[in-house]
């Protein structure tokens, strides 16, 4: 009777350890292989996904609605959507510069559908613009009131860049993506995402210019 | 030789996009060099590449949330994966099976094996015994006697005809006779 009962305590802590070790693994598996577990079903892969690009994703909705609430639901939308299709995916480009596409695609949806209210909705915002600014310098109430003003000025400026421009500019700039994963999320070529770089920073440069 | 330019003025138009490839981070290093040794003589470059390296920082906003929100955010992400995935019908497992060709190849099974029992056992299925059984009147069959009577009706029939014939026979003898 123990010996049966010694078997089972064995395959017990067997199969504890082996469904520990797969928890485990889970957050040392490169995207393809969490992309292919999730493709079977695996849902706590596509949680170490989320996991993994959960901040990227909310920062780049950010950038484009510059509303902490917009960019959470389109990044969360843009989880579940990725989930759905990722049979979709091919492999052809990498889970980050697919999932990335998603996020701009739908933060760029959200800005049309918007359209005149984000504006407005921004001009709100600026009566608080401590919402938006969380980094300004606060030595003194005046510095504080220009470091806001400014980096309005710069939000609006980045908002008034064209679409292409933009998303070129913002995958570059604040999420420090390469061009050519750049290119990738865009579907274009490097060179042309070398250009849109270029114009965007000459108009940020010219607009900043005029203001100070 | 060093040029002077406005301060907000444009760079050098051939070196505008290699200045930003620079600042990024992004130029070959052949290019870099070539950038590096331009800078050391183009104060207008210089003010340029200062100026993006002034603005663009500021242009990056801090989205930096606490932990608690990361870990809602996940859950609520999680939730919502959860309530998407699709329930496993049984029958959409068995239309997904049957889907694009096991359907026709059943079929075409399923006539090849008709044809074939058709052919191979003709004549080894007869059709229903009673039909080519004589039908016979209940109240007759319920009196096997009455059965002979209808067999004997054939003889009658002879026997008419005979005698008809005969009676013609007859009546030709008799007139015969006569």
């Amino acid at each position: 009777m123990s010996f049966f009962f010694r078997i089972g305590v064995n395959i017990f802590s067997w199969l504890c350890t082996r469904w520990s070790t797969k928890m485990e693994s889970r957050a040392d598996l490169k995207d393809e292989d969490l992309v292919a577990r999730c493709r079977e079903g695996d849902k706590q892969a596509f949680g170490v996904l989320v996991q993994r690009y959960m901040k990227k994703a909310f920062g780049i909705a950010f950038d484009y609605t510059r509303d902490r609430e917009a960019a959470k639901d389109l990044s969360q939308e843009a989880f579940l959507r990725a989930y759905l299709q990722i049979k979709r995916f091919d492999g052809r480009s990498t889970f980050y510069t697919w999932f990335y596409r998603i996020v701009v695609n739908l933060s760029l949806d959200y800005l049309r559908r918007r359209g005149r209210a984000r504006w407005e909705r921004f001009d709100e915002t600026a009566e608080n613009p401590a919402e938006r600014a969380p980094m300004v310098d606060s030595s003194t109430p005046d510095r504080v009131l220009m470091a806001q003003e400014t980096v309005l000025r710069v939000a609006r400026a980045v908002e008034t860049l064209p679409t292409s421009h933009r998303t070129a500019f913002l995958l570059r700039n604040h999420q420090g993506l390469s061009i050519p994963d750049i290119a990738r999320v865009m579907k274009t070529t490097d060179g042309t995402v070398r250009v849109f770089l270029h114009r965007a920073v000459a108009a940020l440069r010219q607009t900043l210019a005029e203001i100070a | 030789m060093i040029r002077d330019k406005d301060a907000h003025g444009s760079a050098c138009e051939q070196f505008e996009e290699k200045l930003v490839l620079y600042y990024f981070g992004d130029c070959p290093p052949a290019e870099q060099e070539r950038v590096e040794a331009h800078l050391k003589e183009c104060v207008s470059c210089g003010c340029f590449l200062e100026d993006i390296r002034t603005m663009l920082p500021k242009t990056a906003d801090s989205t930096s949330m606490p932990d608690a929100f990361w870990h809602d955010y996940y859950a609520e992400v999680m939730t919502k994966v959860a309530a998407v995935e699709p329930r496993a019908y049984w029958w959409k497992e068995w239309v997904s099976f049957l889907g694009s060709w096991p359907v026709p190849a059943f079929g075409a099974a399923v006539v090849i094996i008709l044809a074939l029992t058709l052919a191979f056992t003709k004549g080894m299925w007869r059709a229903d015994d009673r039909a080519a059984k004589e039908i016979i009147p209940r109240e007759i069959v319920a009196d096997p006697g009455k059965l002979d009577f209808f067999k004997t009706m054939d003889v009658l029939e002879s026997l008419e005809f005979l005698e008809a014939v005969e009676g013609t026979t007859s009546t030709r003898g008799r007139i015969h006779r006569l």
